[in-house]
């Protein structure tokens, strides 16, 4: 590994939050159960062009099946998915794919691919038979985009853990999407590698306009790189909104099952779990 | 994994690259020759691929020629030209002809097709089940086949191996043991390890159902059907060439156009699959039921090649990458190259006498195969 | 590579009346060990179930001379010397052979068991009243033990590729003999004859068979002096299967003036049916190439005349084979399908009477292979046997 990182710069905030002309990505009435469980209830959320959306909550709360059922991985059994006035799941599958692309929480299969393979399967929604100059450019673009270009002909499986999330992000973004759906990008990652990712799906947002909406476990993290906010409980959403606003210490409490302390740091809330006062001390 | 300092061929500096790879430089690296990735990732595969089809031509040829008549290349060349165009040719040139046109090339256009459909069948279930250790024989195809074959020998008109009994009893049980493995997939949504424990299950029935035929064999009957347990291409006629040969052709070529939809299964899983636009069920449908319908095949006709299937895919692999439009091409060459080795190695070698090729398709395989997978130069699989 | 060991792997028991080749079909037999293993363990369970208990009635006995036993010590066919008491009044014989032999000495009523591939269908009605359900077990290698103490037999009698040394273990404990006797071994008939006579106390009739067998040795050798040998091809049972030097089918064909066209395969040195010698694949182009003057194909079978399988079909495959029509046998007419059963009678000699009379008609003029068919079957065996030929086909038939 290399010298420590300088830490990344804040995210840039939203200039509005209520465009006018923009479309959105409007979740309404989302319903997902499995079998007889249901996993998510009538749920309501917006994604503004060109931000980040974290949706937090405990194991279980229901965020990976969001992510998951936007891009009918999961189908709803009730709710609409419009982008703009584009209903997404009326789309084609390969629609669909080239509109909204999926970053998987999971590892890749046995047989490793190079990084340029990888990256062109997501140009799987537009390639008919062989991939054509067309796709060979995107992928190129989603390689450089993403600093991959050095390791074009890397084994995806040679590479650290954070350049393998890259490949994947690569690949998402190679399916030129407009939506851009996260499950968890993080989770596998030092913390080197997780202010790096988010940094990324961060400005990939605001420069590419994309929707993002991302799963996430750490709230800190959130706070810093996600414009909103949802913070979901049980199938659903229990407030959103920016983050200053959401992270309470009496919702957290609610909702994760244990007291938080939290601060303001230059306008960036910071939780922290209330630990109880003994401490294992060196003797 | 760090990457740095790893060995790759070709590959730019290890260290500058996993260092450049921080938050701030993104977007701004790599910009070089336009055209320089889309070269050096096609231009030698196509190369490999067309090495190995002269590869496949030379042995073919190496093939057509040798044999206990010791015919010379010459007349070989001149018994096709005469067939081709229709020439009188006298008594002898006929023989030649008989022995180049009805012997040798039937067997060397059986070898390839079987090679060539077991890799292709093999490259698949690998991919599809996302596991190394698959191959048409493990999720029982072989065994159901050879069970069927026996049944042939022991309560039919057993008229030998080809004849349309065995093939149709053969086909019938593999089709039978696919389609337990393929409903299972379907109705249950099993998950690919469930699959490969089911096959596993079914192998060890379909044997334990042929030994029961065995047992209740006469000394004839037993040694007749292992006999067909060593698969082999000694009796090929015209007619088996087209038998197998014409679904191993439609077959690979209907593989080939989902190359990239099976790309998307075996490497990105089937969840990023669908949300990649793939139909993951019917891809997985007709993906898995060519590839075991392509083995039941070519098993019913040439009897149990066994190794072809999981080693073939690998060679392959190792050779040009797993890359499915590359790969199911060139395994399906490199399957062919094995087999059709193997069995000119199996006439010749102690002709007249002839080793059966399930046979020396191992011998030939299993040095070769250990020998790649010892000298990789990364990690596989 | 000098040796064509290698080539053992592709086992396969020869097509006689019964297996020879008991350690690669074991191998064979054996693959997947586990399923067989269940397999086996659940029919063997049913088969002895299913088997009627022995007859506990009165014992067999050897008919004629009711001399007082004695011990005698014989020499076998494993170079052991064995304590008999003879005449042996019950006996389990496993290789057809055997049993023939000990029936054309006379002393069948002796034989109180039989191994599966004598009992089995293809020798349906060969051995009278014979209750065939009294098996002994699959066959040479693989006895089974139980049900041979149940039989009660004084001595059982194994060909030498049999599981005789595993036997001699476990049927001392039941105070049984075991004795190697090979039967299907053309090379040994005197020996085997003349040992079967001893122990039976049957030294005349033995002398009678031998002199039989001698007669039609001596016959082929006194007719066939001097002619050329003729090309044959022998196919065995088997597309594309051919006997090699080490198999009596080998033998046979060399007896009765042929040249096995694959007589140059030199697969094992010893004559003892290991691995493929009787039926080794060969390159189908080869036999085109060697161009035989007779093309013999064996279709298995026993006595049972349904058992030589349909011998039309046999017929019509090897004459459409591709460039076959070219081959001098074949336009000569000379070409044969016929049961084993007929080839393999008295140690193959009367194969080998049919294989002289076919290449060297001129030569052998006045000999009837089917005459001595019919004498080996119905004088020695005791059998009636209405039509040898109905046990082949010729080409132009």
């Amino acid at each position: 590994m290399t010298a420590p990182q300088p830490p990344p710069p804040l995210p840039a905030q939203p200039s509005s939050l209520s465009p006018t002309s923009v479309p959105t990505l409007e979740i309404r009435g989302a319903h997902f159960a499995y079998g007889r469980r249901t996993v998510l209830d009538d749920l309501d959320l917006t994604v503004h062009r060109g931000t980040v959306v974290g949706l937090l909550g405990p194991n279980g709360s229901g965020k990976s099946t969001l992510i998951r059922g936007i891009c009918r991985i999961h189908r709803p059994k009730a709710g609409t998915f419009m982008l703009g006035d584009v209903d997404l799941h009326r789309l084609p599958p390969r629609e669909l794919a080239r509109t909204a692309a999926y970053v998987p929480q999971g590892s890749p299969g046995p047989f490793s691919l190079t990084v340029t393979e990888a990256v062109m399967l997501g140009r799987t929604p537009h390639v008919r038979l062989r991939p054509s100059r067309e796709d060979e450019r995107h992928v190129r673009e989603a390689m450089e985009l993403l600093d991959l270009a050095a390791l074009a002909d890397w084994y995806v499986d040679e590479l650290s853990g954070g350049q393998a999330q890259r490949v994947v992000i690569a690949r998402a973004l190679a399916q030129q999407p407009q939506v851009l759906l996260l499950d968890e990008p993080t989770s596998a990652l030092d913390l080197r590698h997780q202010v790096e990712t988010l940094h990324l799906v961060h400005t990939l947002a605001v420069e590419r306009d994309l929707y993002v909406l991302m799963a996430i476990h750490d709230l800190n993290l959130a706070a810093r790189f996600c414009h909103q906010v949802a913070l979901l409980h049980d199938g659903r959403i229990v407030t959103a909104g920016a983050p200053a606003g959401v992270y309470r210490a009496d919702l957290l409490e609610q909702v994760y099952g244990l007291p938080v302390e939290i601060d303001i740091r230059a306008g960036v809330p910071e939780v922290r779990p209330c630990l109880p006062a003994r401490r294992v001390a060196p003797s | 994994m760090t990457s740095s300092g790893t060995t790759h061929d070709g590959a730019v500096d290890a260290g500058a690259a996993e260092s450049s790879g921080t938050a701030e430089s993104y977007g701004e690296a790599g910009r070089g020759d336009p055209f320089r990735l889309a070269g050096r990732r096609n231009r030698p595969k196509i190369a490999i691929l067309a090495a190995a089809a002269l590869l496949l031509a030379a042995t073919s040829v190496t093939a057509v020629a040798v044999g206990a008549s010791g015919i010379s290349l010459r007349d070989v060349g001149w018994a096709l030209w005469t067939r081709a165009l229709g020439i009188t040719i006298s008594t002898d040139e006929l023989a030649t002809q008989t022995v180049v046109w009805e012997l040798r090339l039937p067997r060397v256009g059986l070898a390839v097709a079987a090679g060539a459909g077991l890799a292709v069948a093999g490259v698949v279930l690998q991919g599809l089940l996302r596991n190394p250790m698959v191959s048409p024989f493990t999720l029982g195809i072989s065994s159901a086949a050879a069970f069927g074959a026996s049944l042939t020998i022991l309560f039919g008109d057993s008229s030998g191996r080809g004849s349309v009994g065995m093939v149709a009893s053969a086909l019938g049980m593999a089709l039978l043991c696919a389609g337990l493995l393929l409903g299972l997939s379907w109705l249950r949504q099993a998950s690919p390890v469930t699959l490969i424990l089911v096959g596993t299950a079914l192998t060890y029935l379909f044997q334990a159902l042929t030994s029961t035929m065995q047992y209740i064999a006469s000394e004839n009957q037993l040694s007749e059907i292992v006999r067909w347990s060593f698969g082999s291409v000694n009796a090929a006629t015209w007619a088996q060439v087209a038998a197998v040969g014409i679904p191993v052709l439609v077959a690979t070529a209907l593989l080939i156009g989902q190359a990239g939809n099976l790309n998307a299964i075996a490497f990105a899983g089937d969840d990023a699959a669908r949300s990649l636009g793939v139909h993951v069920p019917r891809t997985r449908l007709i993906c898995s039921l060519l590839a075991v319908m392509l083995a039941a095949v070519i098993v019913s006709f040439t009897g149990v090649i066994g190794f072809v299937g999981l080693v073939a895919p690998h060679i392959a692999r190792l050779l040009i990458g797993a890359d499915h439009r590359f790969l199911l091409p060139f395994a399906a060459v490199a399957g062919a190259v094995l087999v059709l080795a193997a069995d000119t190695a199996g006439r010749t070698l102690f002709s007249p006498a002839v080793i059966p090729v399930g046979i020396v398709v191992a011998f030939l395989g299993a040095p070769l195969f250990i020998n790649l997978i010892l000298t990789r130069r990364r990690q596989f699989l | 590579m000098t040796t064509r060991r290698p080539l053992t792997e592709t086992c396969d028991p020869r097509p006689t009346r019964a297996g020879t080749s008991p350690g690669p079909r074991r191998g064979a037999a054996r693959r997947g060990i586990l399923p067989v293993v269940v397999a086996a363990l659940l029919l063997l369970a049913a088969l002895v179930a299913c088997s009627p208990s022995p007859t506990t009635g009165e014992p067999a006995s050897a008919s004629g001379t009711q001399a007082a036993r004695h011990e005698i010590t014989v020499v076998d066919d494993a170079d052991r010397e064995v304590e008999i008491t003879v005449p042996v009044r019950r006996v389990v014989a496993f290789n057809t052979f055997n049993v023939e032999f000990i029936r054309a000495v006379g002393a069948f009523d002796a034989v109180v068991g039989l191994d599966e591939g004598s009992a089995g269908e293809n020798y349906a009605g060969y051995w009278d009243d014979f209750d065939i359900t009294k098996t002994a077990g699959k066959g040479q290698a693989e006895p089974n033990y139980e049900q041979l103490a149940a039989l009660k037999p004084e001595v059982v009698i194994f060909p030498r590729n049999g599981a005789w040394e595993e036997a001699a273990g476990k049927l001392a404990a039941f105070g049984i003999k075991t004795l190697v006797i090979t039967g299907w071994d053309q090379n040994d008939h005197i020996f085997n004859v003349e040992l079967i006579g001893q122990i039976f106390d049957r030294q005349e009739q033995a002398s009678k068979l031998n002199a039989f067998y001698t007669e039609y040795r001596d016959l082929l050798a006194e007719r066939l002096a001097g002619v050329t040998p003729k090309r044959v091809y022998l196919e065995n049972d088997k597309d594309f299967a051919s006997p090699v030097p080490g198999s009596g089918w080998h033998d046979m064909v060399t007896l009765g003036g042929g040249q096995n066209i694959f007589g140059d395969i030199q697969f094992t040195d010893a004559d003892s049916a290991r691995g493929s010698v009787h039926q080794l694949d060969i390159d189908p182009e080869a036999v085109l190439d060697r161009d035989p003057e007779l093309i013999i194909r064996n279709t298995g079978g026993g006595y049972a005349l349904e058992s030589a399988g349909d011998l039309s079909a046999e017929r019509a495959n090897l004459l459409g084979r591709p460039g076959w029509d070219a081959i001098t046998a074949v336009r000569d007419g000379q070409v044969y399908t016929t049961s084993s059963f007929p080839m393999n009678a008295c140690s193959k000699i009367i194969g080998s009477l049919y294989v002289a009379s076919w290449l060297h008609p001129e030569a052998m003029a006045g000999v009837a292979p089917d005459a001595i068919m019919k004498e080996w079957i119905e004088t020695y065996q005791g059998v009636s046997l209405p039509d040898p030929a109905a046990y082949r086909l010729h080409a132009s038939a």
